[in-house]
């Protein structure tokens, strides 16, 4: 078989609730910051969640000239901004590659809920030749790839992933496949979501899915803790530039890691609730190994997912020991500090792996105080480590059944 | 007095929703060329005038629109014609 063309990271953009920009992003995880914090965006009287991790000061005015973002919605905002960011950080001027041979996959998990909640309103309160008529191209999930593009020029495969909580996972994954086989040069991919809205806080929080801890934010979203009680929603978008070995190096340019294999699986078993055994988390780990010809030994470090769930935390567990046994590697969920960044997630785990294997250095899982014995594994408690880390994989979970888990190698 | 009005709120929308340079806008400029607005820019405008003057523009009136001054003309007619 031919050798298959090497995809490298050349670039990372993340807008989140710890920070805009890899240098700030990098410092808060380092420190072990979290983002939560009471809810700005709207009153949250009534609520039973009243606190969500915002990207706070996000202005698109700093990015993009305002006619330009006139149809942007929030999503799409974050992703335009992270896309940018991480084309700086690439040192790519957009301008200099051949446009039809750079493409952009960004997923969302929802897209654009605000503008619905609000027209829908207006639909109701008002009259139907009220309703505005840039709503469809404004809440559309593909929205985000189509703006990214458009701004940037990019003329490549442009597309839109949705798999819930795995979006920017699959976003991940497809850049892999379409530089593999020589569909394009650079994919600009990732994940985007913006939807701490009135309804979405309402439905998740009617599902139980998030934690109640509205007295201590900060403290709410404690991945694989025994006092865990839900995920925090958040909001955020990661971008990572994704570009063919040989174009990257012909250019000169910086190789932040390389991206050597993925897996994807579906649990087949229920809607919301992880599979009780993990079989379809554990199958796409293996995938990914055997896609990136590595073994389980020889991964140093396991973003995982993570979320902060009973449930989910657990499953993921029983996952990792299926695939890397009783002493698997350490395991940490920058959701901790994060909150869910939900389609974004992915990506935005990515971001803090990649930047871990640039310093060897694992980012932690933070509010970690009482262990719980159904989540038996080494999760960086509160404090970075350093620690030697050669290849590195990030878990990417979403409801659906959707897994997606992507192997990474220090360059 | 109603084309001065309308003018006012068609300028309004085109800096507020549209976030049309300020001092693009003119009475000549052309809605499509020198503004840059696409039709569904159109339709936000239009709509917005629709609302706060209660009149109705049909797809027909709109075709004849080109500039500024052209949708002024055409909506103040309608001002005041029985809503």
């Amino acid at each position: 078989m031919a050798s298959r063309r090497r995809v490298a990271v050349t670039g990372i953009g993340p807008v989140t609730p710890i920070g805009t920009g890899i240098g700030p992003f990098w410092d808060a995880v380092l420190n072990g910051r979290s983002g939560a914090g009471p809810v700005t965006a709207f009153d949250t009287e009534g609520f039973s969640v009243k606190f969500a991790a915002e990207v706070d000061d996000f202005n698109i005015d700093d990015f993009l000239e305002p006619r330009k973002s006139r149809r942007m919605e929030r999503f799409t905002q974050l992703a335009y901004a992270a896309s940018k960011l991480a084309l700086e950080d690439a040192g790519l001027d957009p301008k200099d590659p051949d446009p039809e041979r750079v493409g952009v996959v960004i997923g969302t998990g929802i897209g654009g809920l605000y503008i619905i909640e609000q027209q829908h309103q207006v639909l109701m309160e008002k009259s139907p030749r009220q309703v505005i008529p840039d709503l469809v191209p404004r809440l559309m999930g593909n929205a985000a790839a189509g703006c990214v593009a458009i701004e940037f020029g990019f003329q490549g495969p442009n597309e839109c992933s949705t798999s819930a909580c795995a979006s920017s996972g699959h976003a991940m994954a497809r850049a892999v496949d379409l530089i593999r086989n020589g569909r394009a040069d650079i994919i600009v991919c990732g994940g985007t979501e913006a939807t701490i809205t009135p309804l979405a806080l309402a439905a998740f929080s009617s599902a139980r899915a998030l934690s109640r801890r509205n007295d201590d934010p900060e403290a709410a979203s404690r991945p694989f803790d025994a006092d865990r009680d839900g995920f925090v929603m958040g909001e955020g978008a990661t971008v990572l530039i994704f570009e063919a070995m040989d174009i990257a190096e012909a250019r000169g340019a910086k190789i932040l890691c390389e991206v050597l294999g993925y897996g994807l699986t579906a649990d087949a078993s229920h809607l919301v609730m992880p599979h009780p055994e993990g079989t379809g988390a554990a199958t796409a780990m293996t995938i990914a190994l055997k896609d990136a010809e590595i073994t389980a030994g020889d991964i140093g470090y396991i973003s995982a997912h993570g979320t902060s769930t009973p449930l989910g935390d657990v499953a993921e567990t029983l996952a990792i020991h299926k695939v890397f046994g009783d002493s698997p590697p350490p395991v940490s969920s920058t959701k901790s500090m994060t909150g869910h960044l939900l389609g974004a997630a992915g990506s935005t785990a990515m971001a803090a792996t990649i930047k871990g294997l640039m310093h060897q250095t694992l980012p932690p899982t933070i509010n970690y105080q009482t262990p719980d014995p159904k989540c038996d594994l080494d999760v960086v408690p509160n404090t970075a480590r350093e620690s030697k880390v050669d290849f590195a994989i990030n878990n990417a979970f979403g409801f659906g059944g959707h897994n997606v888990s992507v192997v990474v190698g220090k360059a | 007095m109603a084309r001065e009005e309308i003018l006012t709120a068609l300028k309004e929308v085109l800096v507020d929703k549209l976030k049309v340079e300020a001092d693009t806008i003119t009475e000549d400029a052309n809605l499509f060329e020198d503004l840059g607005l696409d039709s569904i820019d159109l339709m936000t405008v239009v709509m917005a005038v629709e609302e706060r003057f209660s009149i109705e523009v049909s797809d027909e009136e709109l075709e004849e629109v080109s500039t500024l001054g052209q949708a002024a003309d055409i909506l103040s007619t309608k001002v005041g014609a029985g809503a």
